[in-house]
Parts: structure tokens; C-alpha cells; sequence
């Protein structure tokens, strides 16, 4: 009993009367705005509210609330506060205290957290609507760091982020996905599948690269070139066909529409003006993908 | 710290000064968007796609009460066809519930221009159409044709819903997925040398289940979850009538769709946190897909004949197998480790069948052998982290990769890939991340392929995915923040792949790209943000004309500049709050081929998206809101395959001749917001 006593003596304090004192000082709309999300509903037992009130994420404020002497400097709030000295790793736990389970079991050793990425990188939690969560300003919010995928999205070809019908967690998990790249699915093609299940096959006649991975002739985010294409047929496709005849042939602007013998070859869909099924056949005679 | 699991006793702490929000809250807005000037494709994914007036209408409510029940609904852009509304609710901590509705229309092209008549999954030609050798010797050709939009939409409803029992450690969870595609495409359809593009209707069924139960312990959680998708066609095959001078009986053809498929996955996952500073995670997925459709007739030419099949359809499956575990461990003060092995197994258990060949329905040719094909891709990985100090941290890591394919000239390859970087931050206003990655690829296993009626290929060949492969990557990442809301960031990341064992294929790709951010937030009110990108993907390859040594050579080079800025300011003027966005993305991209002899080059296919925004919001009264926006984007493409490609440009194409887009939108938009 001494020793926890003794324990109980050195654990930080916490402040007298809680979310009263706090809010005393802190009495700004954004501090208020917890109140209309789920962090702010006592109904639920498991929220901050329903237990140590801002204390329950910021940490024990007893030090932080307690009167100074003029000229002493205001201790700072353990957590989540502008001068806290807390690192990343305690930020997470308070947060995963109660989030580790369901989506975030595998946050620990994920991309991110290997990253050191805070929770609070991502999510605004003095909010009605945290950004990350909205279809709309989820992509701004990844943008923050993945500055490069940003400029793909503006290409010419790409997936409709920059329109709000898609968002960075229609393809990738944030948390906790295991996969390649954070896909929620474990590979390029299963992901892939989930809106473009006409692709899947199995097709009696299949086209190797495609079966294995979409992205041997498609980037994901945006291209400069119709469908995403990472190159442009027919050069695409004879980096991986070169036989005798058509597929060696070298075409160039000679086959242009304004060239001197516009060609099949190169204009229109070019190799697939006749191989059509290029992600595979289930005709019995589209051996060659043109049925 | 100490952690905030510690509780104190909270039985005076009245919270008197929250806020609670019970009730309802939210907006609803309503509005008319006026389109001066529309364009057909920058409304690809909106809808707006022609000149005039859009109801603008949507809107948000959310409630909740003391017992912890709780809604939020949302409804955007009902008046376009990308209308969205979604609904959740429940009560917090045992259950939730939650629906949507979604529509992404995507229109393509409305220039293009077809001869064909759809009757069912028929493409018919005009009674008088003329049969010629050759599009330009098509007499009726010009009087046939025809405008052709290219669009499609995609219906998606959505329902789900979690729950947990109270003082329970299980959840379950399942989300059902309806995705409708109707509209139109294209498919090319030939017969012998000579192809059409042929309109293709589109009406393809989707449905999709994701199932989960989840068991939680104090140190671990275990989840077992079940996925499944059904894809169904309503167009099951396409028949066209050739418009080309049929030989050997060849008036027809006909083209097989995507068939009816399905999946299933079973997958297991866990997490278990076995010391304080060790935890082990894994995940087993293992699936099943199915393609069963009956084949259409091998030809639809009468007058070659039965020709028989081996069996009716494919009966066709896949085994994936998916196996994911790993070691997380912090052994010693600031040193962190991550153990990891992957298994992605494709196995094509379909059955061989010797299947008789009628290439574009016109002779019956050499029979072939459907070949299975499959892959597995073991992947062991390991990553060590030290922080020397609070601001230092040292990274290293390795990986080796073994792919094993089936019936492809490549058996085996294995990859060694290893990284190290350095990450840290001086006088906590700089953070710099450096990365530099090396990998290589060996081919450890080649085959002759001895399929009876697979044709040959060029020996010197060595196709990119499988072949011999060098890859060198650098990153460098920083930040620096010089004074309080002045945000500055910088990334350059650069990646070479070096195929030096090929000599026909991709021997060279090399990608470059240079981003800079720049935020200013001077006060709570303003905010003013700015990007730039500069991207350079290069690359280069060899071909033969005799399936020999190279004798032509060809290379690709794409420049992607894009910059941007944003701002926003409340209560700039009086009560008035302003809005400013502003993109601008630009690429070109140069194909040269050099074959050693004077030959035409290709011009440059250049791309340029702008887009403006901006915005005005007035509060009417405590509760309404006025906006006044207006919008303008402009687009810009050109590229050589479809430019001045008309219907008979080709003698052997019988085009669409849609051409490229040239668009300018200008949007004037007008709202009231009631908020409550």
C-alpha cells in the first residue's frame, strides 16, 4: 500500500476540475468544436468525455493549470499542445490506447508509423469534419506529403481524385495495410479488380503481364497518354513483342494521318485496332487477343 | 507522460462549460450554376457538358442525443450527374449503419462519328452501304455516318454497418457494394488486315461483399474476414457487319465481351503483441475465382463450317494465395527492426484444351494450346532504424525477392534490393529525409517454349517484366518552416532502371521528378498556399525488322510541369470570405524513332489542364449565406494517333474520327446556404 501510495504521489496530477478548468482559459470555437464529434459524446463509455475529459488525450494538465508565480513560465500540456515535448511515439499511444484495435491493428510497423508519422499529421480532431475523412479534402491532406502523386492527378489521363468521385483510401489503407504500397488488397491486380472486375477473367486466352500486374502497362494515379498508359503503343507493346513482320517493324510519323501513308499501326488505338482483347479473350478463336 | 489510461476521480467534474451539441445541426444549400461555356469533356467526371443552367443543390445534417444515438447525411451536387448522398448512423460504441448512393458519369467524346446501327448486340450496317477494299473506295461512307457520344456512368450504391456488443471484445462488420456501368465505348473489331472501330454498348453488373468478425484480447486481435465480387455482362458477344469487301465468306464478325466472373476470398489476420516491445503481425488471404461463360461459336463465317470446340466454356480457376507476416520489435533504446515475408501466389488450376483457331472469322487456321499462366513471388525483407539522437535517424534495409512463372520464357528471376537513408532536423526549423535505393535483378532460369502454335519471337528479345534489371532510386525530402506559418517543402526523386542484357525491348527508363510547396498562414483567417512540379520520364528501346540484332531504336520523353496556388480568406472584406484556386498542369511527350534512314518523326502530343476558382460567401443573417463563385477551366490536348484522324484516313481503318479536345468551361454559380 506504500508503494502505491508512493506511486500514486509521483504520477502527474491532473487539473481540479477537469474540462472546467481547462476551458476556462481555452474558451475558443475550435476547442469547442470537439463537442460535435464522436470524441465529445459521454453516451459512449469509451470516449474522452465519458472519462478524463480533455485529460484523456492532452494528459494530466495539473501542472499546466496551476497557478505560477509572475514570471515563471506555464509548464506545457503533455499532449497535443503547442509547446508539448512529448515524442511521436507517446502522441500515438494516446490515441492508439483506444485505436489500436479494428482498422489500426497493424499500425505498429506499418509504412507510416515506421515514418514516424503522428496521428494528428493527418487527422484534425477539433473538428465537425476531419479533412481526411471528407471524399473531397482527403487528397489535399495526403498531398501534404505526397507531393508527387499530387502532380500525377493533374495529367491529362487520371484517376477522378482531383473530382471527388475517388479518393486516396478507395485504393490505399493509411493505418494498417500489410500490402505492397498500402493497397487494401494484397496485390496491384486484386485492388485493381474492385472497379474493374470486367478485367478479371480467368480468360482461356490470357495476356501474361496483364494476370500479374496491371501496373507492367498502367500507372495509377496519372498520365499524360489515353488510359494511363505508361508508354504509347505501339512503341508499349513491342518492348515486349518483336517477332518477324509487323511487330519489328519500326512506325513512324510516315504513318500519321497527315504523313505520307497513314497507317494502322500507328493511329487510332494502333496495336489494338485489331489485337482488341488485350487483357484477354474468352473467344474460342482469340488466341491472337482479336476476338 | 504518464499515460492517459490513469483515470482520476472525476466525480466533481461537472463540465459545465461544454458545449454539448445534442440535436440536429447542418446546411442545406441550394443554387443554380450557370454554364457560359461548356465542354464536353472537362464535364467527364460532372456532367457538365453542355451550355446553361444546373441546379445546384446539396447539403449536410448530422444529430445526435445524450444516449450516444447518433446520424450524419450528406448530399452533394444533385443537380449534376455526379450526384452523391451517403448516410450513417447508429449509436456510438454498439452499432452503425451506413448507405450511399453515387453516380461517376465519364464522358469521353462527343465528335465521333460511325456508320454502324445498333440493333440489340448487332452492329448493322445501311441498307445501301457499298462494300470497298479500301474506307476512301466506301461510296456511301459519308452519308452513313452518324454522331457518336463515348460515355458511360457508373451507379454505385453502398450499404454497411459495424457492431460491437456492449462489453464485448468482438465486432462485426460487413460492407455490400452494387457498381452499374451502362453507356457507350468503343471496340475495335477486324477482319483479316482490315479493322473498324465499332460503337460498344456497355451495361456490366458488379456486386461485391466484404464481411469481417473481429475478436480482441488485451495483447492481441484476431480477424477473419470474407470477400467476394460477382461480376455479370449484359452483352455477351458483339456482331458487326464487315463494311469491307468480305473474302472467303467473311461478311460478318463477331467479338467476344468480358465474361461473367466470380471471386472469393477467405482471409485470416492477426496482430499479437508478445513483449512490450515486440509485436507480430500477419495476414493469410486465400481466394478462389471462377469463369464459367459459354463461349460464343468459334466463327460466325457460315461458310466454313462447324467447327468444333472441346467444351462449351472455359470452366476457368484461379487460386490466389496471399500470405503476409511480420516482426516488429524495438530491441534496444532507439533502435527499431521490421522482419517481413510475402507470398503472392496466382495458381491457374483452368484446364489445357487444343482449341480449333478462325482468326478475325475468315480461315480456319493452326489449332492452339490455351496456357494457364500463373506466378509466385516470395519476398523476404528486413528494415533496421537507429536514432542516434532525438533528430537523427539512420535507416537500412534489404530485401530478396524469388518470382516463379508459368509458360513464360522466363522461369525464374530473383531480386536483391537494399536501401539506407538518413533522416534529421537542424535547429528544429529544417527536416531533411535522404533515401538512396539499389536493386537488381537477375534472370536465373530461361526456357524454350515448345507450344504448338505460339509464335515465335525475336531470341534476343528480353521482355521488361522479366528481364535482367539494374534500378537505382534517390530521394531527398525537406521542410523548413523559418518562421511561425511559413511553411516551406521540397522533394526530388529521382529512378533509373538499366536493362543492360537486352537487346531488343526496353533497354533504358529513367524518371525525374522536382516538387516545392510553399504555405503562408499569416493569421487564423488567411491562408495562402503555392506548388510547383517539374517531372521527366525518359526511356528508350530496340527493335529488329528480321527478328534479329537491333536495327531501330526508339525512345520516349514526357515533361509534366504543373503549379498551383490556393488561398482563402475569411472576413477579408467587412463579413465577406474569399476563395481563390488556381491549377495549371502541362505535359508534352516526344516519341523519336530511329530506324538509320530518313523517315518522318512524330510532332510532340502536348496536354494543358487550367483550372480558376474563386469565391465569395456573405452571411445574409446569422443562419443564411449567400456564395458567388465563378469557375473557368480550359483544356488543351493533342495527339497524333487521333489528330486529323477521320473515319477514312486509314485505308484500313474504319475510324471514329474523334479527334482531341479542345475545351474552355466558364462557370457563374450563385447559392444560399440556410445553416441550422
Amino acid at each position: 500500500a506504500a508503494a502505491q501510495d508512493e506511486a500514486a504521489a509521483a504520477a502527474p496530477a491532473f487539473s481540479p476540475r477537469g474540462a472546467d478548468t481547462c476551458l476556462r482559459c481555452h474558451d475558443d470555437p475550435l476547442v469547442h468544436r470537439i463537442f460535435d464529434t464522436p470524441h465529445g459524446r459521454r453516451a459512449d463509455a469509451r470516449t474522452p468525455f465519458a472519462q478524463a475529459q480533455c485529460e484523456s488525450c492532452h494528459g494530466p494538465g495539473g501542472e499546466h493549470a496551476q497557478r505560477l508565480r509572475p514570471g515563471n513560465p506555464r509548464p506545457p500540456i503533455p499532449l497535443f499542445g503547442e509547446h508539448s515535448t512529448a515524442s511521436v511515439q507517446q502522441h500515438n499511444g494516446a490515441c492508439l490506447a483506444c485505436h489500436e484495435g479494428g482498422h489500426r491493428v497493424d499500425w505498429q510497423g506499418s509504412v507510416h508509423e515506421r515514418e514516424d508519422l503522428a496521428c494528428v499529421s493527418c487527422h484534425t480532431l477539433h473538428a465537425e469534419h476531419d479533412p481526411v475523412m471528407s471524399a473531397r479534402a482527403q487528397p489535399q491532406v495526403c498531398a501534404q506529403c505526397h507531393r508527387a502523386v499530387r502532380a500525377d492527378f493533374e495529367n491529362f489521363s487520371a484517376h477522378p481524385v482531383r473530382e471527388g468521385a475517388m479518393q486516396c483510401t478507395s485504393c490505399h489503407a493509411a493505418h494498417d495495410s500489410m500490402f505492397a504500397s498500402m493497397l487494401r488488397k494484397p496485390t496491384v491486380n486484386q485492388t485493381c479488380y474492385t472497379c474493374h472486375a470486367d478485367l478479371r477473367g480467368p480468360f482461356l486466352w490470357e495476356h501474361p503481364p496483364v494476370a500479374e500486374d496491371c501496373a507492367n502497362c498502367h500507372v495509377p494515379h496519372g498520365s499524360p497518354r489515353p488510359a494511363l498508359l505508361t508508354r504509347r503503343p505501339p512503341q508499349l507493346c513491342q518492348q515486349c513483342h518483336s517477332a518477324a513482320d509487323h511487330p519489328g517493324l519500326p512506325f513512324t510519323g510516315r504513318g500519321l494521318a497527315g504523313g505520307a501513308s497513314p497507317s494502322a499501326f500507328v493511329l487510332g488505338g494502333s496495336c489494338i485496332n485489331c489485337h482488341s482483347h488485350v487483357h484477354g479473350s474468352n473467344a474460342p478463336s482469340g488466341a491472337d487477343l482479336s476476338r | 507522460a504518464e499515460g492517459p489510461n490513469t483515470l482520476p476521480d472525476t466525480s466533481q467534474w461537472d463540465c459545465r462549460f461544454c458545449r454539448f451539441d445534442d440535436g440536429w445541426s447542418g446546411f442545406a444549400e441550394l443554387g443554380l450554376e450557370y454554364a457560359g461555356v461548356a465542354g464536353y469533356r472537362l464535364g467527364e467526371y460532372t456532367g457538365l457538358r453542355d451550355d446553361g443552367a444546373y441546379l445546384l443543390a446539396g447539403g449536410e445534417a448530422s444529430y445526435s442525443n445524450e444516449l450516444g444515438t447518433w446520424f450524419d447525411a450528406a448530399a452533394d451536387e444533385l443537380g449534376l450527374l455526379s450526384r452523391r448522398i451517403d448516410a450513417r448512423g447508429g449509436r456510438q460504441g454498439l452499432y452503425e449503419l451506413h448507405g450511399g448512393w453515387q453516380q461517376i458519369p465519364q464522358f469521353r467524346y462527343d465528335s465521333g462519328q460511325t456508320p454502324f446501327l445498333r440493333d440489340g448486340e448487332r452492329l448493322n450496317l445501311p441498307q445501301d452501304w457499298v462494300t470497298a477494299g479500301a474506307t476512301e473506295q466506301m461510296s456511301a461512307l459519308n452519308h452513313s455516318l452518324h454522331g457518336l457520344n463515348l460515355d458511360t456512368r457508373r451507379r454505385r450504391i453502398a450499404l454497411g454497418g459495424s457492431f460491437t456488443p456492449r462489453a464485448s471484445l468482438w465486432r462485426f462488420a460487413f460492407d455490400l457494394r452494387e457498381d452499374r456501368v451502362t453507356g457507350t465505348s468503343t471496340l475495335f473489331g477486324n477482319v483479316l488486315t482490315a479493322a473498324s472501330e465499332l460503337p460498344l454498348p456497355v451495361d456490366q453488373l458488379t456486386h461485391q461483399v466484404d464481411a469481417s468478425v473481429t475478436r480482441r484480447g488485451e495483447r492481441w486481435q484476431l480477424a477473419l474476414g470474407f470477400y467476394g465480387s460477382y461480376f455479370e455482362q449484359d452483352v455477351e458477344a458483339l456482331e458487326w457487319s464487315n463494311p469491307y469487301t468480305a473474302y472467303d465468306g467473311a461478311t460478318e464478325g463477331r467479338a467476344s465481351t468480358a465474361p461473367d466472373n466470380g471471386f472469393n476470398q477467405l482471409s485470416l489476420s492477426g496482430a499479437w503483441q508478445f513483449l512490450p516491445s515486440a509485436r507480430l503481425t500477419a495476414n493469410l488471404s486465400y481466394g478462389r475465382g471462377r469463369q464459367d461463360q459459354n463461349y460464343i461459336e468459334p466463327t460466325i463465317n457460315d461458310t466454313l463450317g462447324v467447327v468444333p470446340l472441346p467444351q462449351s466454356s472455359l470452366d476457368g480457376r484461379i487460386d490466389t494465395i496471399n500470405h503476409l507476416v511480420r516482426l516488429s520489435t524495438r530491441p534496444a533504446r532507439g533502435l527499431s527492426l521490421t522482419a517481413q515475408y510475402t507470398l503472392d501466389q496466382r495458381k491457374n488450376r483452368t484446364d489445357m484444351a487444343e482449341y480449333p483457331q478462325v482468326p478475325s472469322d475468315a480461315y480456319l487456321g493452326e489449332s492452339r494450346i490455351n496456357l494457364p499462366y500463373g506466378y509466385k513471388r516470395q519476398a523476404a525483407e528486413l528494415e533496421a532504424r537507429y536514432r542516434l539522437r532525438p533528430h537523427l535517424q539512420f535507416l537500412l534495409g534489404g530485401e530478396a525477392q524469388r518470382y516463379e512463372r508459368s509458360y513464360q520464357e522466363v522461369a525464374r528471376t530473383r531480386t536483391t534490393e537494399t536501401w539506407a537513408g538518413l533522416r534529421t532536423s537542424l535547429l528544429d526549423r529544417v527536416d531533411l529525409d535522404l533515401r538512396y535505393t539499389h536493386s537488381e535483378r537477375s534472370v536465373s532460369s530461361r526456357r524454350e517454349l515448345d507450344v504448338e502454335g505460339l509464335p515465335l519471337e525475336n531470341p534476343l528479345l528480353r521482355r521488361f517484366n522479366l528481364a535482367a534489371r539494374t534500378r537505382d532510386a534517390v530521394s531527398v525530402s525537406g521542410s523548413f518552416s523559418p518562421h511561425r506559418g511559413v511553411t516551406l517543402g521540397a522533394d526530388f526523386q529521382w529512378r533509373e532502371d538499366r536493362y543492360d542484357d537486352t537487346e531488343i525491348g526496353l533497354t533504358h527508363a529513367e524518371d525525374k521528378i522536382g516538387t516545392i510547396d510553399a504555405g503562408w498562414t499569416p493569421a487564423d483567417d488567411l491562408s495562402l498556399h503555392a506548388y510547383a512540379s517539374l517531372e521527366r520520364i525518359e526511356s528508350q528501346q530496340a527493335g529488329s525488322r528480321r527478328a534479329s540484332t537491333p536495327d531501330w531504336y526508339g525512345s520516349s520523353d514526357d515533361r509534366i510541369r504543373t503549379l498551383g496556388f490556393d488561398g482563402r480568406w475569411q472576413q477579408a472584406i467587412d463579413k465577406v470570405d474569399l476563395g481563390l484556386n488556381y491549377s495549371d498542369s502541362r505535359a508534352s511527350e516526344s516519341v523519336e524513332i530511329d530506324a538509320s534512314a530518313p523517315a518522318a518523326g512524330f510532332p510532340d502530343n502536348d496536354s494543358r489542364f487550367r483550372s480558376l476558382r474563386l469565391y465569395a460567401r456573405y452571411p445574409l443573417s446569422e443562419r443564411m449565406t449567400t456564395m458567388l463563385g465563378y469557375a473557368w477551366q480550359s483544356l488543351h490536348y493533342s495527339d497524333w494517333s487521333l489528330d486529323g484522324l477521320e473515319p477514312d484516313t486509314v485505308p484500313n481503318l474504319l475510324a471514329t474520327g474523334t479527334g482531341t479536345p479542345t475545351d474552355h468551361q466558364r462557370l457563374l454559380i450563385l447559392s444560399l446556404r440556410y445553416t441550422f
